[in-house]
């Protein structure tokens, strides 16, 4: 499995890929310019991702924003369905539902709410059969 | 009208005036009317021997009733003038005339008598006619006089009326005045209305605004605070699955029990502020009301042991096992209450109960398939008395005060429990005595299984982790010389009491032209140089510093710079400054920066030449795309280009080298930098597999960006060698 992960935050970042790296091969990028290129170059690699761990709140470009290039991306590249990348989003927003609605619009394959912990993101891999 | 009239008639006499120049006829009249009565009225004479003296009688006696009028007196004709006088001068229609004449001419006379309304005459020869003339005269005069009296009443009347008319239209317009105000006091009224339901939206959109900033403050907020507790959670659970000798888990777990009280009161504080600002949502899924309580208990089971009691819990067997509803907050109130449970609970076990509610709430029509559970907490601690009970949910209400301060919390928890409970539409309420322990009671509303439709979303906070990483190693200190070329005092001052103390020894100049001779003088590591100095500026001094300074040797000069522009930074790199830093200088940043340079200097100490590239023509860059990007300033494409090439081979050197160190941090931020200038010039291919560098070096797989390295580095010939063309 090949995973990006998308977070600003260092220790988020170090934590998350502490976790991922046992399970997959893990990119690391700091917002959602480099998640667009990283993806990008992937493709280019011919080796894309399975997931990405999408951050909402970062700066440069925010998660929604990558979100929705990420896919309108794949859609250029005709890459539809079970073949496109599943997107989770992480957030540390204390009323993450409603907020999720709107991403789920976009794109979004599902959320974490931080902090975030193995057996949930575990849990999540599982409902999503990556694991 | 006859009474006024008949009062008049019976308090006077009947008034006739005998005009005639001759005494005898005077007699004569009077003799004939002697003891003359009409309508029980007597007669009263008036006695005239002239015109004249007939015309000042007639003006003294406005109530004569009848006059006999002799035609001859003066001339031939006064009796006539007499009558004109009356009728016409006087405009006396009312008093009747009896004419006196010796010989009439008729033809005259008839024309006069019916002229001037003369009932009759009287020759004088037949003065005894007199009797029934004045009878005659009086009767028609009576009448004449009633009929005056009705026609004064009739116009007293019709004035009257009038009067009326006028005073209805007065008042009508009074009226409708007063309506007519009355309507524009209601048209203001209603502007008013109108304004003030119209500042009143201006007030309600300012405080949803306001809500919604508080909302987004709030969330921010939220995820300011989460975000490093996510660290602090994430990082103390990895260490706790590595291996720690026994005092160091002790300690580490102690500082997860603390951290993860904190995120619970963080969670209280948010979601209390969600609550007041009906932020926080009800989301209803299905669960199993088991599952629920044991989940409530599990986190808190712990610190009851450590109090000494026991969590017992009880579910009524009717309720049904699976349950509709906002499971998420049923857990969040749960525990609240089973904290403040424990809390004031002094060893005796904490009593959980549920159960259906037999007196429904909403005894009347509960929905089909719905249903109400009583829960109850009962501890057995040191109760509350009506007071407390009272105040228990307020918010920041803290009843045993001695108690809460030496137990901690903020006395939001109930406050919550009842927001929850009120806006799950469910109602909460407490029973309890002084010392006998309390019990709180909550009854909730549920749907049953059989209803359809169930969102299956689940919030997960955790913080289990199991493996463990150091961070990033700091970097080593060295004590380097530093010189310093600034000409402001106070940025003297700030660059200076942040070198010093981080075991830095500055030199301070105050001019490009002390700089260069400094630089001469004595051997410095780093040179932070202003680039706005009186004399010679820092660029010039820059330029002069790197054509005196020794092939090998290199020293990194930070120009520091108010100027941000893109230009400018061109500017400096081109002077030959390594890098710059942007006025007001952060400390930190400063000292990252010399730190990174003072590692670089090192590195290039040992540095070896890179060798000739060779031209060769190729496609390397798009010409187009960049003319695009730069809104067709050539200018700037060649500075780009340029920069590239000069920088990129420098860079190029420095990667190779921190490559061989094993210096991944610098190698990083190398790689970094020589992606951006490369997206600079529009040499894609490099800025790419740069960036296919860092993500390999972040996941500390060196061999693939040792990989990159070599390929940026024919990529980098190749195009340089093409750009030779341009």
């Amino acid at each position: 499995m090949k995973v990006l992960i998308v977070e600003d935050d260092f220790v988020s970042r170090q934590l998350l890929k502490d976790i991922m790296k046992k399970y997959s091969d893990c990119d690391v990028v700091i917002d959602g310019e480099e998640a667009i290129q990283a993806f990008r170059l992937a493709w280019e690699d011919e080796n894309p991702y399975d997931l990405i761990f999408m951050d909402i709140m970062m700066p440069r470009m925010d998660g929604k924003e990558a979100l929705k290039r990420i896919r309108s991306f794949e859609k250029d590249i005709e890459i539809v369905g079970s073949q496109e990348v599943k997107i989770i989003m992480t957030t540390a927003l204390g009323d993450p539902k409603t907020v999720f609605e709107s991403y789920y619009k976009c794109g979004a394959t599902s959320y974490l709410v931080k902090p975030l912990s193995e057996e949930s993101i575990i849990e999540e891999l599982k409902k999503l059969n990556l694991l | 009208m006859k009474t006024s009239s008949e009062k008049k008639i019976n308090n006077d006499k009947w008034k006739v005036l005998i005009t005639d120049d001759q005494e005898l006829i005077h007699s004569m009249i009077q003799h004939y009317l002697e003891d003359y009565q009409f309508k029980g009225k007597k007669l009263e004479f008036l006695d005239a021997f002239s015109g004249k003296e007939t015309k000042a009688i007639l003006n003294e006696n406005t109530d004569i009733s009848v006059i006999i009028l002799d035609i001859m007196l003066e001339t031939i004709n006064t009796g006539f003038e007499i009558v004109q006088y009356i009728r016409e001068t006087l405009k006396n229609n009312m008093i009747k005339i009896i004419m006196l004449t010796g010989k009439l001419d008729i033809d005259n006379a008839k024309k006069f008598f019916m002229k001037y309304d003369i009932d009759m005459y009287c020759p004088k020869h037949d003065l005894s006619k007199i009797f029934f003339l004045m009878t005659s005269s009086l009767r028609a005069y009576e009448r004449s006089y009633t009929n005056y009296q009705l026609q004064k009443q009739l116009k007293y009347e019709l004035t009257n009326q009038q009067t009326a008319k006028k005073n209805l239209k007065d008042l009508n317009h009074q009226l409708e005045h007063l309506v007519h105000k009355k309507e524009e006091q209601l048209e203001k009224t209603t502007y008013s209305l109108q304004e003030a339901i119209a500042y009143a939206k201006q007030l309600t959109q300012e405080a949803e605004s306001n809500n919604e900033v508080k909302g987004r403050f709030l969330a921010n907020l939220s995820h300011e605070i989460r975000t490093p507790m996510n660290g602090i959670l994430g990082m103390l659970g990895l260490t706790l699955n590595s291996e720690l000798n026994k005092t160091q888990r002790e300690y580490i777990s102690l500082a997860k029990h603390s951290a993860d009280h904190m995120l619970f009161l963080i969670n209280d504080i948010l979601d209390f502020s969600k609550l007041e600002n009906d932020k926080l949502k009800i989301h209803n899924e299905f669960f199993k009301i088991s599952n629920i309580i044991e989940s409530a208990i599990a986190p808190l089971k712990l610190t009851a042991l450590e109090n000494g009691l026991e969590l017992i819990y009880e579910i009524d067997p009717k309720i049904p096992e699976e349950l509709f509803g906002p499971q998420d907050r049923l857990l969040q109130i749960l525990i609240n209450l089973i904290k403040n449970a424990i809390k004031f609970s002094e060893c005796n076990d904490i009593l959980i109960q549920a159960k259906i509610n037999e007196q429904q709430m909403y005894t009347e029509n509960i929905p089909d398939g719905h249903i109400e559970v009583l829960f109850s907490v009962k501890d057995k601690g040191v109760g509350m008395d009506q007071e407390m009970i009272k105040n228990i949910f307020d918010p920041f209400y803290q009843g045993h005060m001695e108690l809460s301060e030496s137990k901690g919390g903020l006395g939001l928890g109930l406050s919550i429990c009842k927001q929850l409970v009120d806006m799950i539409g469910g109602k909460i309420w407490a029973e309890s005595e002084p010392d006998n322990g309390s019990s709180f009671y909550f009854i909730l509303p549920f749907k049953q299984k059989t209803v359809d439709a169930a969102i299956e979303e689940k919030e997960t906070i955790g913080t289990h982790n199991t493996i463990s990483e150091q961070l990033p190693q700091t970097m080593e200190e060295k004590k380097p010389k530093i010189l310093l070329a600034e000409d402001h005092l106070i940025n003297q001052d700030i660059c200076v009491n942040v070198l010093e103390p981080n075991g830095y020894e500055v030199t301070v100049v105050m001019t490009g032209e002390e700089a260069i001779e400094a630089f001469e003088k004595e051997k410095f590591d780093l040179i932070l140089m202003d680039i706005k100095m009186p004399e010679m500026d820092g660029l010039t001094a820059t330029k002069i510093i790197r054509s005196k300074e020794p092939e090998e040797q290199h020293i990194p000069i930070i120009a520091l710079t108010a100027l941000a522009a893109e230009d400018d930074k061109d500017d400096c790199l081109k002077a030959g400054v390594d890098t710059h830093l942007a006025k007001p200088v952060d400390p930190n940043d400063m000292l990252m920066v010399v730190e990174q340079y003072l590692k670089t200097s090192d590195n290039l100490k040992n540095k070896t030449l890179a060798p000739e590239f060779r031209l060769m023509p190729g496609k390397r860059f798009d010409l187009e795309e960049l003319k695009k990007k730069y809104d067709n300033n050539m200018d700037i494409i060649y500075k780009k280009l340029n920069n590239f090439k000069e920088h990129g081979k420098v860079l190029l050197g420095h990667i190779e080298k921190s490559l061989s160190d094993g210096n991944e941090l610098l190698l990083g931020k190398y790689v970094h930098k020589l992606m951006n200038i490369a997206s600079d010039a529009g040499a894609r291919k490099i800025s790419d597999n740069a960036f296919r560098c860092k993500l390999a070096l972040r996941k500390d797989d060196n061999e693939k960006a040792n990989q990159m390295v070599l390929k940026i580095k024919e990529e980098f010939k190749l195009f340089v060698s093409e750009i030779q063309y341009l």
